[in-house]
């Protein structure tokens, strides 16, 4: 059930902890009332860092990894609760996907250049106004320490020190690439 | 209070309201009083708000097939809890050292060594009272022991150290051996017993 009625009798949405409780017990019905919730920003946010076609099959990733590590999770613990949680998860499928294309990269990097100008992005679709596929064009050329950090920010909603603890870097790092990516974006939008 | 920060990242922890605060405090008597560091802080906020402005247009509307995309992850997180629930389920099974099959054929296998355990010692006693017997070729005995009885008897011995272990077929050679040199032996001393001037009663005589 998503909702439970209160003592009002006004209906409240069922917090993610409790969810997650419900998980941790076997009630895949949780998972899935979950995985709606934070359809939006997490599919958003792979698709900011990773494009497209790959977030799919990255968010399919971070919700199995969800699953399996679910009864670790504990809020108390978890510095904020479930969704810094989820991005955590989500942000270090992210790094070991960059890992791997950096092997690849190189392999792949002619093809992929003919595919660009053959076809426009999966996202242009989506994002359509000229402003927006700026904007999608700018995001994707900063460099991926400040393209995360500022996504991550925007998405997750993680306070600056969790972020910075989450990435593993200084707090005044994190700041300071989150400054740049952001007069980086400013400059590209001119 | 957190680590010492410089002066942007300051504003910028201020902005997103999460400087502690005595920092806050502190941070707003300063803006007060610099103009140009009150100046930072609002081209930071302007920042700020046009970043958060461009991507709340980019993100206006909504990602379309989220029923089908939620549908196939959650199919797929059932899939891989009943995975998970079946691996639990043979986990116990797994506590065995060795799986039931074995367990007769272990048995088997142990019969079978007793029995080539014991079937090897069985003929190393013959061998040892074989090699025990006198072959040399300065003692009488030879005479006796190559009657065609004891040939049958090396013969069968032969045969029976055939497909023997390694052991036992050094010893077969080492019998071999002995019964050619006996052989050998035994042939003169029949030529001589079947000479005439042999058992001559001179020859008696000397001996």
């Amino acid at each position: 059930m998503p909702v439970s009625e209160t003592q009002s009798g006004t209906p409240a949405i069922e917090s993610d902890e409790s969810l997650m409780r419900r998980l941790q017990q076997g009630d895949t019905a949780a998972g899935e009332l979950l995985v709606e919730r934070y359809f939006q920003p997490l599919m958003r946010y792979l698709m900011r860092l990773a494009g497209n076609q790959m977030a799919d099959e990255l968010l399919q990733q971070t919700w199995l990894s969800v699953l399996d590590n679910a009864a670790k999770f504990d809020p108390r613990s978890a510095g904020g609760g479930f969704k810094p949680w989820l991005f955590r998860i989500a942000t270090n499928k992210v790094n070991d996907h960059w890992r791997s294309r950096g092997r690849e990269r190189s392999a792949k990097e002619g093809l992929q250049r003919i595919a660009d100008d053959e076809m426009p992005h999966a996202g242009f679709r989506l994002e359509g106004t000229e402003q927006q596929l700026r904007l999608v064009k700018a995001i994707e050329q900063l460099p991926e320490n400040q393209k995360q950090v500022l996504m991550l920010r925007y998405y997750s909603g993680m306070k600056f020190v969790e972020i910075a603890e989450l990435l593993g870097c200084p707090l005044n790092t994190a700041l300071g690439r989150v400054h740049k990516a952001m007069i980086r974006l400013k400059e590209l939008m001119k | 209070m957190v680590e010492q920060l410089d002066q942007t990242s300051e504003l910028l922890m201020y902005l997103a309201g999460e400087l502690p605060h005595r920092q806050s405090m502190a941070l707003e008597k300063r803006l007060a009083a610099d103009s140009a560091l009150a100046r930072e802080l609002e081209t930071l906020r302007e920042l700020q708000s046009d970043f958060d402005a461009q991507m709340q247009a980019l993100d206006g509307k909504r990602i379309p097939g989220q029923a089908m995309a939620v549908a196939r992850i959650s199919r797929a997180m059932r899939m891989h809890g009943v995975g998970q629930e079946a691996d639990e389920t043979l986990a116990p099974r797994r506590v065995l050292h060795m799986p039931a099959w074995a367990y007769p054929i272990a048995a088997a296998a142990a019969v079978v060594l007793i029995y080539v355990g014991w079937w090897a010692h069985q003929p190393a006693a013959h061998v040892t009272s074989v090699v025990q017997l006198p072959v040399s070729a300065n003692s009488a005995a030879p005479v006796k022991t190559s009657s065609d009885q004891e040939q049958v008897m090396f013969a069968e011995l032969a045969e029976s150290f055939r497909n023997h272990n390694p052991t036992q077929r050094r010893s077969l050679d080492s019998l071999s051996h002995a019964e050619s040199e006996l052989a050998t032996l035994a042939s003169p001393t029949r030529e001589s017993l079947d000479d005439p001037f042999i058992n001559s009663p001179i020859l008696d005589n000397e001996e």
